[in-house]
């Protein structure tokens, strides 16, 4: 497991962070990947293998992530983790240590400091808790001010707009990956096809990802918006395609050298 | 047809962005310094008081011959001056124009304070000051320091922003070196100097270009410069060769 200690950040509404900006161009690659979905109403079907799914698909990946930032643990057995699109990140950093990645955590209610964690959210009609993921990079807690919470579509605006900066003003290329996912996750894939930036639908894994993956409508009016296979080399292929990994046979020759 | 007002920084934009001096530098000016091909940054501070035109070109050509095949990022002061003919009068404003076109993945930046109110003049040209002075249109983005709305600042006042901007790259963006370069210049350029001097990186003085530079290399040469410092170098306005080989030892410019 890696050793990384993230760094905490808290943003107020309207500020923004100059370190975490410069942070994520420290990546090898000059690309930013956000990932999003599903979390605590994604199935156990969907969440079948999907860590190494997207292990294999990324492996050589070495641009910055954005991702929820955050972990869901059982009330009953803290050591049960539930899976959740936020487990991926962490596992592809496992193998691929020259990615830098940045959880995004809107700040939905006051922050309890436990013995398992910071724990973010916490409700009593759920089985689990949700806390700062321990193995990330970094994460942005964000907030409207100490004394008034974020909502949750919080998380992608703050995503939004550090990807806009990125692309215009750093010059990376962006994807953004949806794998199952709700409501929030639905107005993410929309805010992002209708910004003309590149988004991968993973077809087969659940929810709106789905839907939107088998919307031709949707699809032929976003031709900036693409659908892969829930499969390892299917994915890797669209992100060749998209310039997220470089082309296999420069890869091969890279590690052979 | 090209005038000293054209915009040639590449993509034929040049980005311009206010911060207030009591708010941080924003992001998205840090951003374009990570653009350069590779992590280092070089801050031209200085002047031209007291040279002709003669020396103004040697000046450019000191710097070209010096800097060829630097890939990071240069800046100076953002501003450029042209006469009312709209001839491009070389300053040293200009040199990180000149450095990123011949050198393509060297990025161009500047800063400046606002000493006045901005002003439209003409047709549409944005200017400074009643004295012409404009944003230098061959750089990639310039970040413009103001003390509020309506406030002036004086010509010092982008410095805190300009250094704060560089330790962030050395910080935080994984840049490997920064450093200042003076050539000619008054009290701005010495304190330019001395605040690079004091954060430890390396710090060249040209001597011969004139003023702020040359008094500076006097003191270092007699060790009366308070405080000494080993990692300020005095190098000789007549020898482009010797800064590219002192630039290269600091790992600025790859070796041939």
């Amino acid at each position: 497991m890696s050793t990384i200690i993230p760094s905490l950040f808290v943003k107020n509404e309207g500020d923004q962070s100059v370190k975490i900006a410069l942070k994520l161009t420290t990546a090898r690659n000059r690309v930013v990947v956000r990932l999003t979905g599903g979390c605590g109403y994604m199935s156990a079907e969907d969440a079948r293998d999907f860590l190494s799914l997207f292990a294999e698909a990324f492996s050589g990946f070495a641009g910055a992530m954005l991702f929820g930032g955050t972990r869901m643990i059982e009330k009953q057995d803290a050591s049960n983790i539930v899976p959740g699109i936020t487990e991926i990140p962490s596992h592809i950093r496992e193998v691929c240590p020259n990615m830098v990645s940045l959880g995004v955590v809107p700040r939905t209610s006051d922050i309890k400091i436990t013995e398992h964690g910071l724990v973010v959210s916490e409700s009593d009609v759920d089985t689990y808790r949700t806390i700062i993921h321990p193995n990330q990079d970094m994460c942005l807690l964000v907030q409207v001010s100490p004394d008034q919470p974020a909502i949750w579509d919080a998380e992608f605006e703050e995503c939004l707009q550090i990807i806009k900066d990125l692309r215009e003003f750093a010059d990376f290329k962006s994807l953004l990956i949806v794998y199952n996912g709700g409501g929030v996750t639905e107005r993410e894939i929309l805010a992002t096809a209708k910004r003309g930036w590149p988004v991968l639908l993973i077809r087969g894994s659940g929810r709106n990802a789905d839907v939107y993956a088998s919307n031709k409508a949707f699809l032929e009016s976003h031709p900036n918006v693409r659908v892969a296979e829930k499969d390892s080399d299917d994915i890797r292929q669209h992100l060749i395609s998209f310039g997220i990994l470089p082309p296999e046979k420069l890869r091969l020759v890279k590690s052979q050298a | 047809m090209t005038t000293a007002r054209t915009v040639t920084a590449p993509g034929g934009k040049t980005y311009l962005l206010v911060q207030d001096k009591r708010n941080q530098i924003p992001a998205t000016f840090a951003l374009m310094a990570t653009r350069a091909g590779e992590k280092v940054c070089l801050r031209i501070s200085g002047g031209c008081k007291g040279m002709n035109s003669d020396d103004k070109r040697a000046m450019i050509g000191f710097f070209l011959m010096a800097l060829e095949g630097f890939k990071g990022m240069i800046w100076s002061g953002g501003t450029r001056q042209f006469d009312k003919d709209i001839v491009l009068d070389p300053m040293v404003t200009d040199i990180p124009g000149f450095i990123a076109a011949s050198n393509p993945e060297c990025i161009a930046l500047g800063s400046a304070p606002r000493t006045d109110v901005l002003r439209l003049t003409g047709e549409s040209h944005l200017t400074l000051d009643d004295y012409g002075t404009a944003p230098n249109p061959a750089m990639n983005a310039i970040l413009l320091v103001q003390d509020g709305a309506e406030g002036k600042l004086d010509w010092d006042g982008d410095l805190n922003a300009a250094f704060e901007l560089m330790s962030n790259l050395k910080a935080h963006a994984g840049f490997n070196q920064v450093g200042v370069i003076a050539w000619n210049g008054g009290p701005i350029t010495r304190d330019e100097v001395m605040r690079s001097v004091k954060n430890g990186w390396p710090t060249y003085v040209i001597k011969g270009s004139g003023r702020a530079a040359d008094e500076i290399a006097a003191e270092l040469e007699a060790g009366t410069l308070t405080p000494s410092a080993g990692n300020l170098f005095v190098i000789n306005k007549d020898d482009p060769i010797e800064l590219r080989q002192a630039l290269q030892s600091f790992g600025f410019i790859a070796r041939n």
